[in-house]
């Protein structure tokens, strides 16, 4: 594995999408923020490729899809439709020290060795895994719908159909997730409802039960942010088992997109604390995202790891002393965090620091997340003065 | 009407250049290839007996740039999110000063300041405070920015 000092992983993309020449050094947390179409989707499915080919390979045919070698058709797959044309800019991959092509990465013998899945991928569309809150299997896709959303469609049905099958009641319950970690989620996103699985049809169906009303929610009736964090929590419950096991071993990274959709930044605050949890048990996060909650996290833990002490990560999210939050928290302060800025037709750049007295704006205005509340402060600053001492030439 | 003028209508007593400003403080402020800095005072010092206790203002840096004005600046620790109502604080004491008759000069050079910004929080060491966040807003509501390392006039 190509190791960089510390507990990193070094990746470089050349001519893969929009993004010409990338290098990235993946820590325990890394963060990616940048503009819509700035090429992050691209970057974390090019990762998801490069780590787990012969697994994707693999479970394409065992849907019955083969693409007998060719590269542009499976890339077509595997990102979406048009995707393959991506091979007439000879896209390369740099992973574990091994340039690769694109072309060679998507063409895998019918012989190779199966591999364990290492990369578990949260997509950003995962709403549409749970529409009317049943959930569909891969082959309830359309080809070029991308590779990431229909396995993990797929992942939560698996879930729901067989392994929650017999539960009536998936949240809040004690065998999945701690208290600590719960509490915060039933306060910020459940509001005490309790998110059930009936039978509707012969068919697990996703409903919500809120105390008081007769009939349990339908999942079209629930908040826009609970929608789009139910394929989350499920994602967090496949990779946070019940029994002894505390993780799934084969898995190494868990990516993240956009874990703020529709999401108050006090679900927000609880969705980080299943992250520093995730961290905890050992995977390592990946994060794209466009609110500035999660970079306050990172730029919190900079300072608390430089220093600060244990107490200081329960007081970030409000949380007394206890087992388990002060093991999230012990174990957050030994991990190394990146955060890395994508902008279109630009180089990635590392902006991990955050720090507000940097001369660099792309720093100091963490990726442009800061950028228009800081212009709001500054058009206040101008009216306030103008008000009191008049309008100068400024 | 004069930097020199406006602080002598106050009874303060300037000094050349930056001269005013403790030497720790003066690297970082500097001046465009259009202007010099023509004056400062110490607020600080000047008042320090007569107001031992008050949150008392650090400087006023007078300038020529087509016409003489001056901006009004405030060396503090920038290292924690209290330091914005130390320096808030300050400020409220320095407008005081700017609404009594004898100040009239210098808060008639404070309106007609040519910069985009009239009152000016320089910091050392670390900053805690970061775009975006609360602290700037409160700052905004003054009419202040966040602080800076360096002032180019």
């Amino acid at each position: 594995m190509s190791k960089s000092k510390g507990n990193g992983c070094k990746i470089r993309l050349e001519n893969v999408g929009p993004l010409a020449d990338i290098s990235l050094d993946l820590r325990d947390l890394t963060v990616l923020v940048g503009p819509q179409a700035s090429g992050k989707s691209i970057f974390l499915q090019t990762l998801k490729l490069a780590l787990d080919r012969h697994h994707i390979m693999a479970f394409f045919r065992q849907q019955n899809m083969e693409f007998n070698g060719h590269a542009a058709a499976f890339l077509d797959g595997y990102y979406g439709g048009g995707m393959g044309g991506m091979l007439d800019h000879a896209p390369f991959v740099t992973w574990a020290g091994k340039r690769s092509s694109l072309e060679s990465l998507a063409r895998v013998k019918k012989s190779a060795k199966h591999q364990a899945e290492r990369l578990f991928y949260i997509p950003a569309q995962r709403v549409v895994s749970l529409p009317s809150g049943v959930s569909r299997t891969f082959a309830h896709f359309d080809f070029g719908d991308p590779y990431v959303l229909r396995y993990f469609a797929h992942q939560v049905h698996l879930l729901l159909q067989n392994e929650f099958g017999a539960l009536t009641t998936l949240f809040p319950v004690p065998q999945r997730l701690n208290e600590t970690i719960r509490k915060p989620l039933e306060d910020a996103l459940f509001g005490g409802a309790e998110l059930r699985l009936e039978q509707k049809d012969y068919t697990n169906v996703l409903a919500l039960k809120v105390g008081g009303l007769p009939k349990s929610l339908p999942f079209l009736d629930w908040s826009a942010g609970q929608r789009e964090f139910v394929p989350l929590l499920l994602g967090f419950y496949w990779l946070c088992p019940a029994g002894k096991a505390s993780r799934r071993e084969h898995i190494e990274w868990v990516v993240v997109e956009e874990p703020e959709m529709g999401l108050h930044p006090r679900a927000i605050a609880s969705f980080l604390l299943l992250a520093l949890e995730l961290l905890r048990r050992g995977y390592k996060v990946i994060i794209s995202t466009h609110s500035p909650a999660v970079l306050d996290l990172v730029w919190a833990l900079r300072h608390i790891q430089h220093q600060g002490k244990a107490a200081d990560v329960r007081a970030l999210f409000d949380i007394p002393a206890g087992q388990a939050i002060n093991a999230i928290a012990e174990s957050a302060l030994s991990k190394e965090c990146r955060v890395y800025f994508f902008e279109r037709d630009k180089p990635v750049r590392d902006i991990s620091t955050l720090d507000p007295s940097s001369e660099d704006e792309a720093v100091y205005n963490w990726g442009d997340l800061n950028g228009f509340s800081s212009r709001s402060a500054g058009v206040v600053s101008d009216i306030i003065s103008r008000a009191e001492w008049g309008d100068a030439k400024r | 009407m004069s930097f020199q003028q406006a602080a002598a209508q106050a009874k303060l007593a300037p000094m050349q250049g930056k001269g005013a400003v403790d030497n720790r403080h003066r690297q970082q402020i500097g001046a465009g290839k259009a202007v010099v800095i023509v004056g400062s005072i110490n607020l600080d010092k000047h008042f320090q007996q007569a107001e031992p206790n008050a949150n008392r203002w650090d400087y006023a840096v007078g300038f020529k740039r087509r016409g003489e004005f001056l901006i009004w600046i405030e060396c503090h620790p920038a290292s924690s999110a209290r330091e914005v109502a130390a320096v808030i604080k300050k400020l409220d004491w320095l407008k005081a000063k700017l609404a009594l008759p004898e100040f009239s000069k210098l808060a008639g050079l404070t309106r007609k300041s040519p910069g985009d910004q009239q009152f000016c929080w320089l910091y050392r060491g670390s900053n805690a405070l970061r775009a975006g966040g609360k602290e700037e807003k409160r700052l905004a509501q003054h009419g202040m920015r966040l602080p800076q390392r360096r002032l180019e006039i």
